[in-house]
């Protein structure tokens, strides 16, 4: 390839003086201060751009370059051509001396028509493609510069809508776009309806414990919308709205909490491990997949939850210290809902924060509004981007409120104040979403209890269907425990069936 | 045909399998650079790189919670534990994650896992070195337990617990690590896990034992045979799924259960085995099955281990009021 630094500083120099206002001179000296090449080989280059008639100089007090041609009539190939002097961008050998001149020649064909290939491609390319080119990973608001402005160790968190869904961080705007939000919106609602319908289940006896969501969707949903279809979740247990949108069911859902197996295994979902009850014992595996991940040279990130509670067990520490050891790419979720349980966040740490713990694993981590939609979407969009990039693993976490009890079999009352939960319901993740969808005329209030209802049937009748599913079968304590099952075993199963048998002739 | 101690046994199934399948990854505390304290893994990492042979951070249920992600994302970890003394910190991940995720899926995820761990003592070693607890493995719905007591039988089980589709923990005798050297086929070969095997048949006493017991079993078989006593020796091989079928077999032709092992003796091994006695061969008991395990007790440090490990003399004492009774 004949391509030097020359094209590239070229290019550099081009952009610059392309994106300044419009017939103001950009000066030489500055495009090599921020650019960060030396002036005098800018000049040297400036030499055969200004003969090709690509930049043209302007002289007095003020002056500078300019360009000499409308941005759109410049090409690629032009630059090349001009600070390159060669048309060949492939150098070819003298293949005249050589044996075998037929092989040659055939070998020479191909490099001209990669060449030609190149060549019209460059063609195709002008000075004004890529000033509008989006840059690929934008600094201005990237994931660095969240990193940069929102350092735990200060205690900052992230946000882009405050309580009453005013944009409050205009500038990290815009993972998202208007339909985009509006389903996020829908499928919150959703999941709240089928929560809130799992809980009357439970009252009802027709599902065993349950964990609610409520207050928490906009975490797991975000998490859903982000991830793709090669990426693994790794759940705890309280991240409802994920689990189906990686490929889940509510017919799961009721399954799991119904108390039969069959709901942990997701099973039209690929890449999603069962709930985990094992505080924290999860996120191991979340390394380890990154670890298969890399190894096996896979796409794909790797989405780990644990609560709050969870930081303080030691598989917190192993997984994000092997996580850090190894740079897989694992985005650590900490749903820090403020309590595990009854006990209280200052009850399980004396750091002022969690995201700080980030810090003695090597990676980097961030406080999030866990109850902002658009703060998560954006986030975890970004720390997708950066631990698939080879960048390591990152711990985000998510401040939010568990507004409903750790389970049905639990009384919040013994351990938080209607204040406390107040204050909080201010700060409802859904509420906040639909004040910014108002504000912005995508979205009415008076529609919610339209949809909601649609969503109470749809669930109502998934549920009476789930409610039809075959009997817990004997095989099904015994069948999964080994790829083989052991003779013993079967006979342990063969004298409970003996058992059954005479039970039936007994009766 | 080359002549093998367990060490080089179980290396030598540990290369094969790595040359054999991608898939395969080992890792653990010094197992990379230094090839493990026992020196089992030596020279794998330079041979098949260090992106496949690997050390860890020091951490046991960091070890064992990894390689069940993998085993979910399709690879086959085969873990070291440095000492099955310092397996605790693991045990959350090998109960409630390792033993269970094939039945919690319905068998959409295995975890064919294979975790090495040196047990046993009598080998004048510090605190928690010296512990034999397949028992409380064996406890453990889900896992399979696997303990050989030769080179041959070393290789052959470990390559068949690398190939098997659910978790095995294979124990390692540490004490007879270098001390039995055997021909052992250079080639790949497979022993059955479950099987148990007859290493001498007798008609007077079915004894079962395993792993670095065997041997002191076989000495305190010289002096029975001295004293015309004829027994049938049963190497385990396999603590669960265990061979009731070959223990079963014997005592009906013996009449008589002796089985001999290090771990505590309430609940252990030994109390499994004369509950098959008594289960599947109750007509044929000339004698009440009885068993010689370890104290219940911890095991003293070296000046005190000589109390708890058994010599062939107490073996041989037991076998004879057996025998007498």
């Amino acid at each position: 390839m004949n391509f030097t630094k020359r094209t590239e500083y070229a290019l550099r120099a081009l952009i610059e003086i392309g994106s300044s206002e419009k017939d103001v001179p950009v000066k030489r000296e500055n495009i090599a201060k921020n650019q960060e090449i030396s002036s005098q080989f800018l000049e040297q280059i400036f030499i055969p751009l200004t003969k090709s008639k690509i930049i043209k100089s302007v002289r007095g007090p003020g002056g500078g370059f300019v360009l000499n041609k409308l941005s759109d009539e410049i090409t690629i190939w032009d630059i090349f051509f001009s600070v390159e002097k060669t048309t060949k961008l492939y150098e070819s050998n003298d293949y005249s001396n050589k044996g075998d001149l037929q092989i040659f020649s055939k070998i020479q064909s191909v490099w001209d028509t990669i060449d030609s290939n190149l060549k019209n491609t460059m063609e195709g390319i002008s000075l004004s493609d890529i000033i509008m080119m989006e840059a690929k990973s934008s600094n201005s608001n990237g994931m660095k510069s969240i990193l940069d402005k929102y350092n735990p160790l200060n205690n900052k968190i992230f946000n882009i809508i405050d309580d009453d869904g005013k944009v409050v961080n205009k500038e990290f705007l815009g993972s998202i776009n208007d339909d985009e939000m509006l389903k996020a919106y829908r499928f919150m609602l959703y999941v709240r309806t089928a929560d809130e319908m799992c809980m009357l289940y439970q009252r009802q006896g027709r599902l065993y414990t349950f964990p609610p969501n409520l207050g928490q969707e906009a975490i797991s949903t975000s998490t859903g919308y982000v991830m793709k279809d090669d990426d693994w979740l790794v759940p705890s247990y309280r991240e409802v709205a994920a689990w189906i949108l990686k490929g889940g069911s509510i017919k799961d859902i009721f399954l799991l909490w119904g108390g039969n197996e069959e709901g942990y295994l997701f099973s039209g979902a690929k890449n999603i491990l069962p709930v985990s009850v094992p505080i924290a014992s999860q996120l191991p595996h979340a390394t380890g997949i990154g670890f298969a991940l890399n190894y096996l040279k896979k796409e794909g990130a790797v989405f780990a939850f644990v609560g709050d509670g969870g930081t303080s067990e030691g598989d917190f520490h192993e997984a994000l210290n092997f996580a850090g050891v190894w740079k897989v790419p694992v985005v650590f979720i900490i749903q820090n809902n403020q309590y595990a349980i009854s006990v209280p966040v200052s009850r399980q740490t004396a750091a002022k924060n969690l995201a700080i713990k980030s810090v003695a694993y090597g990676m980097p981590g961030l406080r999030v509004d866990g109850n902002d939609y658009l703060a998560m979407h954006k986030v975890l969009s970004e720390a997708r981007d950066f631990v698939t990039n080879g960048n390591g693993p990152i711990l985000i976490e998510a401040v939010t409120y568990r507004k409903g009890a750790h389970t049905t079999s639990d009384d919040p009352s013994l351990y938080r104040t209607d204040e406390e939960e107040s204050t909080w319901a201010l700060k409802d993740p859904i509420k906040r979403l639909r004040l910014y969808l108002v504000k912005k005329k995508l979205w009415k209030t008076e529609n919610d209890k339209k949809l909601i209802e649609g969503y109470k049937k749809e669930v109502d009748a998934q549920f009476i269907e789930y409610e039809k599913s075959p009997e817990y079968n004997l095989n099904d304590v015994f069948d999964h425990m080994y790829d083989d099952i052991p003779e013993d075993l079967k006979k342990q199963k063969v004298e409970y069936e003996k058992y059954l048998n005479w039970e039936q002739v007994t009766k | 045909m080359k002549v093998m101690n367990i060490v080089q046994a179980v290396n030598d199934a540990l290369d094969l399998k790595l040359t054999d399948d991608k898939n395969i990854v080992i890792y653990g505390e010094d197992v990379g650079v230094e090839g493990g304290v026992f020196r089992v893994t030596s020279g794998l990492q330079e041979k098949h790189g260090i992106e496949r042979v690997f050390d860890s951070p020091l951490a046991e249920s960091g070890i064992v919670g990894t390689a069940v992600g993998m085993c979910a994302a399709g690879l086959r970890p085969v873990i070291e534990m440095q000492f099955s003394g310092f397996v605790y910190p693991a045990m959350n991940q090998i109960i409630t994650h390792v033993a269970r995720m094939r039945n919690r899926t319905r068998g959409k995820y295995k975890m064919p896992m294979v975790i090495r761990m040196p047990y046993g003592g009598n080998i004048k070693a510090l605190e928690l070195h010296s512990e034999s607890m397949e028992a409380m493995f064996g406890h453990i719905p889900g896992l399979k337990v696997v303990i050989p007591s030769t080179p041959y039988d070393a290789k052959g089980l470990l390559i068949a617990s690398i190939e098997d589709d659910d978790p095995v923990i294979y124990m390692e005798p540490k004490k007879i690590y270098r001390a039995i050297k055997q021909e052992v086929p250079k080639e790949k070969y497979n022993i059955e896990i479950g099987k148990a095997r007859i290493l001498e048949e007798g008609t007077d006493l079915t004894l079962v034992t395993y792993g670095a017991m065997v041997r002191e079993v076989q000495r305190a078989l010289v002096m029975a045979k001295k004293n015309n006593i004829n027994v049938e020796l049963i190497d385990l091989r396999t603590i669960y799924p265990i061979d009731k079928e070959t223990i079963m077999n014997s005592i009906k032709k013996t009449g008589k259960l002796l089985i001999v092992n290090e771990g505590p003796t309430s609940y252990g091994v030994g109390a499994e085995l004369i509950a098959i006695a008594n289960e599947e061969a109750f007509l044929h008991l000339e004698a009440p099955p009885s068993r010689l395990g370890g104290f219940d007790t911890i095991p003293p440090l070296p000046k005190g281990e000589h109390f708890y490990f058994h010599s062939p003399n107490r073996i041989f004492y037991e076998i004879q009021k057996l025998i007498n009774y």
